[in-house]
């Protein structure tokens, strides 16, 4: 290949990557600069311009994309002040959605030999595994867009103080956690009431319990759930956290995702399968969700002890 | 010890910051890319072709330079020279490179802005 054919089929390739408009007219003043400077470096070597030397000037320019983005602004879809927040989210939020596939597989598809769990991995990989990847790209949505807000609109989205402190409580918001929690708990045991009473008797089936479990785990279930009803009770009162509370409240996620660990595998919550199945899908998400937020809170628990006096 | 790896780095990033400056500097009458480049590189301020010579289009771009091709006998080359808004720009980014400047050697020489 001689030298100048080297240089069009570089700037060719820089040219493919330019906006339309700017193609020609770029492509040409690229190849009479690098002609030209290809010339004055043969000229300083005392000998003709061979396919080494040019190619030693066109590598120095960069890879053509390289070179092609430095004539056009940057577009940047995520902040850099994002990129580390945005790979956390996004390895943690594929890692929970792995979890929670890996975990319904093996719910649905027991276990008996090394063939089925081969099966089953198999199918968690197809279907979970790379399905998760929706994860990264809503993140890459929503990261680009706020991104293009910041840009567009700068003092619209400037920061902004918490209304509340670290410690600090909204008794509001709490008071409305303990309210429909306490709803929660009151329709998982009585979903007949959202039915009315013109329903259809499938219907009153489909959402009656297990006799085996009204009688032996849901009284666990309901004193794990109202150790957490006392808790925001205090806190509506004493209006902020405290290192106790902090500390109750870790306890009480773990002795909660244990209680509903017990209660998913020890049998059927619901006497038909297909509302069994949902609800437990439900509680294996808030125990992987609990796990998650008890292991955050305990590791800022252990940093930043001992707590300065709180009044 | 800082490594040479270090240096180098934060010494590109000094250059990095007046590298437009110094390009407006020679543009105030009409030059091509390259005859830029060695122009610069004669002063004293080498700056990479791959740098340059988008930099100029960019600054095209914004209105800060005016461009046009010219043949004088030769190969046909993209000339560049400051546009009215372009040497504004650059008489004031060259007051504020002097008050840098005069900040830095107080700062350099340990004293304190009178």
């Amino acid at each position: 290949m001689t030298p100048d054919d080297l240089i069009q089929n570089y700037v060719d390739d820089v040219a493919r990557l330019l906006p339309r408009a700017q193609r020609r007219d770029v492509g040409y003043e690229l190849r009479s600069l690098l002609t030209e400077q290809l010339a004055a470096e043969a000229g300083q070597a005392g000998r003709p311009a061979d396919e080494a030397m040019a190619t030693a000037l066109v590598l120095g320019y960069g890879r053509p994309a390289e070179t092609a983005a430095r004539y056009r602004q940057p577009l940047i879809l995520i902040d850099p002040a994002d990129s580390h927040r945005f790979v956390r989210l996004a390895v943690i939020g594929v890692a929970v959605i792995w979890v929670l596939g890996l975990l319904d597989t093996f719910m649905r598809h027991p276990i008996a030999s090394a063939g089925d769990l081969l099966t089953a991995l198999g199918q968690w990989w197809t279907g979970i595994g790379v399905g998760a990847l929706w994860w990264p790209g809503v993140l890459v949505a929503g990261f680009a867009t706020a991104a293009w807000r910041r840009r567009a609109r700068p003092g619209a989205v400037a920061w902004r103080p918490r209304r509340f402190g670290r410690d600090q409580v909204s008794r509001l918001g709490y008071l409305a956690a303990v309210v429909a929690g306490g709803a929660g708990l009151f329709l998982l045991f009585n979903g007949q009431v959202l039915l009315g009473s013109q329903a259809a008797p499938e219907a009153y089936r489909a959402l009656a319990m297990d006799e085996g479990f009204l009688r032996e785990r849901a009284p666990w279930l309901v004193v794990v759930l109202a150790g957490h009803f006392v808790l925001y009770a205090v806190l509506i009162v004493r209006g902020r956290w405290q290192p106790l509370t902090r500390r109750i409240e870790i306890a009480l996620t773990l002795a909660a995702c244990a209680v509903f660990g017990w209660v998913i595998s020890a049998g059927a919550m619901f006497a038909t399968g297909p509302a069994d199945q949902i609800v437990k899908v439900v509680l294996v998400a808030s125990i992987v969700v609990g796990l998650l937020d008890a292991a955050r809170k305990l590791y800022r628990e252990l940093r930043t002890a001992p707590y300065l006096p709180t009044t | 010890m800082v490594t040479a790896g270090a240096y180098d780095k934060l010494e590109l990033e000094l250059r990095r910051g007046v590298v437009v400056l110094a390009a407006l500097s020679q543009l105030r009458t009409a030059r091509y890319g390259y005859e830029l480049r060695q122009s610069l590189a004669e002063s004293g301020m080498p700056i990479e072709e791959g740098t340059l010579y988008p930099l100029l289009r960019r600054l095209e771009s914004q209105g800060v330079l005016t461009s046009e091709w010219r043949t004088d006998g030769g190969p046909p080359r993209r000339y560049y020279v400051l546009s009215a808004d372009g040497l504004e720009l650059c008489q004031r980014l060259t007051a504020s490179w002097r008050g840098l400047n005069d900040t830095m050697d107080l700062l350099l020489k340990g004293g304190e802005r009178p």
